[in-house]
């Protein structure tokens, strides 16, 4: 692949990355999240496919494989099981922030992440530590979402997209070694699913919902 | 004997749940988590006292290390785990007799704390920040099933809270471990996240 290519379809990648995680901060419908989760797991899988091709590395080749099945096929299918045994309540009322509040705190969590990432790319100026702001906004992003949302399963969503967004950092970073990180990450964050599923369908037959707000018999 | 006494703390504990997971909990199992938990402890004193005389030693080809501050949190791993475990059989004996718990969750209990202990013991002996954090994932993830063990309000939602906030912080853990890993790589003469090499380069990596 021409260097021109290689740049050009890491960086559709990177936005495509980032275009997700901001419209999961959009929309409200759950099913729709989880959609948009799928698509930036193709999205991260693209940009592993992509440092693949570029350093001709088959077993990173490999390792983009198993994020595309993980990440778009696996977890989005144990989200939609886990939505479908929710009953009626499909939508995020009620965020503590609201949605066009929601997208001006992404801007400036992206701005945040362009400031603070700075020395990590004059380690080593390449096009991919170029990149690694977008994963550290992805994180943010993330973590933003989980502080923000009621709802046990958009919670559970922003989780995996800060696991998404730090993927993507480690890729950018350590090309090259990826096949064990990525086994060991990809493993923990599958079983942390798990338990987070056994944990919320546990919540919903002892407090009928899964609305946060109802967690409440606990605090100072 | 250094390595005796290095892997014996994470050993005894991973037997004692393999007994559990075989045999169940039952009256002549029921003294084997404080049989366990006692030798994590007399392993750690061990360590400590070899530590205090001839200095840091490793094993497995310096994949675990033990220094003067993991001997003294595997003191506190073993005495804490001692006194919990030494309690658990009056206690578990008592729950299943007031019909709140039955010799099957009796025995996801014990396995449960074995694993426990053995994950902690790990994460104080391992002398890479990479085997550290999975070690330290792993008891996030058994202990949330421990903290939800009695399926009552309280304890699901406990769980529910425990989960979300550790599993958050040791994602933060591990980005933290990606970037130091990203920076010893540009740090001449060093080894990646190996703990003493990490500490050895430190002078020499860039600052800020």
């Amino acid at each position: 692949m021409s260097d021109g290519t290689y740049v050009q379809l890491l960086d559709l990648a990177c936005g495509g990355l980032l275009l997700t995680a901001v419209l999961m901060l959009w929309r409200r419908e759950l099913s729709a999240i989880i959609g948009v989760f799928a698509a930036q797991g193709i999205a991260l899988a693209t940009l592993v496919g992509v440092l693949a091709a570029h350093q001709g590395s088959a077993e990173l080749g490999a390792v983009a494989v198993g994020i595309l099945s993980l990440r778009a096929g696996i977890l989005p299918w144990l989200l939609h099981r886990a939505l479908a045994g929710a009953g009626p309540a499909r939508r995020e009322t009620r965020p503590v922030v609201n949605v066009a509040a929601s997208l001006l705190a992404a801007a400036l969590l992206t701005l945040l992440s362009y400031a603070v990432s700075q020395p990590l790319v004059a380690l080593e100026p390449s096009t991919a530590t170029r990149a690694i702001p977008v994963g550290v906004t992805v994180v943010l992003i993330g973590f933003f979402v989980l502080a923000t949302r009621r709802r046990a399963l958009s919670q559970l969503v922003g989780f995996l997209l800060m696991d998404n967004g730090i993927t993507t950092v480690g890729f950018l970073t350590t090309a090259g070694v990826g096949l064990t990180v990525e086994l060991g990450v990809s493993l923990d964050v599958l079983l942390a699913v798990l338990v987070l599923r056994i944990l919320a369908s546990r919540m919903r037959e002892t407090f009928g919902d899964t609305d946060l707000d109802e967690l409440r018999e606990l605090h100072d | 004997m250094t390595t005796v006494l290095l892997l014996s703390p994470v050993l005894a504990p991973v037997l004692g749940a393999l007994v559990f997971l075989l045999a169940g909990w039952r009256p002549a199992t029921a003294w084997l988590s404080a049989v366990s938990a006692a030798l994590v402890l007399a392993a750690a004193i061990g360590d400590a006292v070899e530590v205090a005389a001839t200095g840091p030693g490793t094993a497995l080809a310096g994949l675990l290390r033990v220094d003067a501050l993991s001997a003294f949190m595997l003191i506190v791993i073993g005495a804490v785990g001692l006194l919990a475990t030494a309690a658990t059989p009056a206690h578990l004996a008592a729950e299943i007799q007031a019909g709140r718990a039955s010799p099957r969750t009796a025995t996801r209990h014990s396995l449960l704390v074995q694993a426990f202990l053995a994950a902690m013991a790990l994460a104080v002996l391992a002398a890479d920040l990479g085997v550290l954090w999975i070690a330290i994932e792993a008891t996030t993830i058994v202990t949330a099933f421990l903290v939800g063990q009695r399926r009552t309000r309280s304890a699901v939602e406990a769980a529910w809270k425990y989960v979300v906030i550790c599993s958050t912080g040791i994602a933060l853990a591990l980005l933290g471990t990606l970037l130091l890993n990203y920076a010893a790589r540009h740090t001449p003469g060093s080894s990646g996240l190996d703990l003493a090499g990490l500490v050895a380069s430190a002078t020499r990596s860039t600052p800020g």
